[in-house]
């Protein structure tokens, strides 16, 4: 059975580049528009990884994760950050927030199935 | 060409350095040049304001600028023009982000449809279809083979059997002549016979039992010459049949060899055909094959680089958050500013390496491949 990997992006575009990028790699992809959409999108079932964005209208990745690490669900679901974000301070908040990689846009398709193929759950 | 500024406000020669140089440095930012240059304008005007907010200065104009006489306080105008023009900015920018993050993602759209379609067509023409109907050739190929190998072993039991037939027909020949022996013995026999009755005639009385033997193998010399002759007419009768056997079936064992060999021909003709269209079937498949690659490649390379436009859309959010920011400002204390905490919190926002790059006056460049890092 496919593995179920959630893409959390404000931009349509970015979450149809990873999609595509997921999908021919035979993942199954679920997509949210932010951190809200996200949580309100969680319904218990088994997601073995997440990608999210930081910047995004609504809720931002980092408090996305911090919410995130409080649903017993999915307190050790290994998330990504992929974002714009280069910056050191907002990569040390990431990881204190609970994230497992840091990848800055933009990414090449290989670069983040790598990351995915290290990191999903099994 | 004078300044447009420059008919609202008299400006030192440094404050009009420094918006040129606020204005013109954007332009070396390659491609993030439409918000380098909104930053530039922004920037511009910012220090301009700050330059020029207070009283005008008396000093003469550089030769350069063309000084009109105002029509207002110069200070009441530079800020009834950022008024105006800072929001149109804004809403122009935003508007701007918008069409680009909706035409961006109709394109991301479109490729990502093109590239499925791409790998449904690899598949449905893969290599590995054209390599089985090429393992279907080369197995009719050997059924085929192996019903020419029956026909010729049919073809060669039915030469055993004309054999046959040609040995009966010698044995007729042989059946001929012992008839014909036969034949003879009887005439000698009849002759004989004859004789006998001419002696047994000569002995008068005496001979007249002699006379009744001799006719006796008289008439059994007849039956047998009869005999004789019929057994001639039977055996030629049936060498006749015999004849026409072996004609025909030579006649037939010809035919059927041509047709053997005509079909063995026909055979190794078509799947000469089949075999040679199914190699110009690999080869276009794999010529398509490989071209479908090489598009699939380049689609997936395109889409990585339309991530420009969720990077492009941030730059703008950012820009124009600061222009909606700079408004407010303006509404409230315009003689407030202060230019550095503005900029260090301007540069607060900044996401991208670039954006710091071109804050602080350096080439942008163009944005590398991520590295990932792992916690």
């Amino acid at each position: 059975m496919a593995k179920t990997i959630m893409i959390i992006d404000d931009s349509v575009s970015l979450r149809q580049v990873v999609g595509i990028a997921l999908s021919t790699a035979g993942y199954e992809v679920i997509e949210a528009c932010d951190g809200q959409d996200a949580l309100a999108k969680l319904t218990g079932a088994k997601i073995h990884l997440m990608i999210c964005d930081v910047n995004m209208p609504n809720m931002d990745g980092i408090s996305y994760l911090k919410a995130l690490r409080t649903l017993p669900a999915y307190k050790f679901t290994p998330v990504i950050m992929l974002t714009t974000e280069a910056g050191e301070d907002k990569k040390r908040e990431g990881q204190a927030a609970g994230a497992r990689a840091w990848v800055v846009k933009p990414f090449k398709p290989e670069q983040l199935l790598l990351a995915v193929s290290k990191l999903i759950l099994p | 060409m004078p300044s447009p500024l420059a008919k609202f406000v008299h400006v030192s020669p440094q404050s009009i350095a420094l918006a040129a140089l606020a204005l013109a440095g954007p332009w070396i930012a390659g491609g993030f040049a439409l918000a380098g240059f909104l930053w530039g304008l922004l920037f511009g005007l910012a220090t301009l304001a700050a330059a020029g907010w207070g009283p005008a200065k008396a000093a003469p104009a550089p030769a350069s600028i063309a000084v009109v006489a105002p029509t207002e306080a110069p200070e009441g105008n530079l800020q009834r023009l950022t008024q105006a023009i800072v929001p149109l900015w804004a809403g122009q920018t935003d508007h701007a982000r918008l069409e680009t993050e909706q035409a961006i993602t109709a394109l991301t759209g479109r490729f990502a449809a093109i590239q499925r379609e791409l790998k449904d067509a690899a598949g449905a023409s893969s290599m590995e279809s054209s390599r089985e109907i090429r393992q279907t050739i080369t197995q009719s190929e050997r059924a085929l083979a192996a019903i020419v190998t029956s026909l010729t072993s049919g073809q060669a039991a039915r030469a055993e059997y004309v054999q046959k037939i040609e040995q009966m027909a010698s044995f007729t020949e042989e059946l001929s002549e012992m008839s014909a022996e036969v034949a003879a013995i009887a005439a000698q026999t009849n002759l004989l016979a004859l004789n006998a009755a001419i002696e047994a005639a000569h002995a008068r009385e005496l001979g007249k039992g002699f006379a009744v033997v001799a006719e006796e193998v008289r008439k059994l010399s007849e039956r047998s010459g009869t005999t004789g002759n019929l057994i001639s007419q039977r055996v030629e009768a049936v060498n006749r049949v015999l004849q026409e056997t072996l004609q025909a079936t030579r006649s037939f064992h010809e035919q059927e060899s041509a047709s053997i060999q005509t079909s063995e021909q026909t055979i190794q003709d078509v799947i000469a055909r089949f075999g040679a269209a199914a190699e110009a079937l690999a080869l276009s498949s794999g010529q398509l094959e490989s071209v479908n690659g090489r598009v699939q490649g380049e689609v997936s390379d395109t889409l990585v680089h339309l991530q420009f436009q969720d990077r492009v859309g941030q730059i703008l959010q950012n820009v124009v958050a600061d222009m909606e920011k700079f408004m407010t400002h303006l509404d409230g204390h315009p003689s407030a500013l202060d230019v550095d905490r503005w900029l260090a919190e301007l540069a607060g926002t900044y996401t991208t390496l670039e954006q710091n790059a071109i804050h602080h006056g350096r080439q942008a460049g163009t944005p590398t491949e991520s590295d990932i890092t792992f916690f």
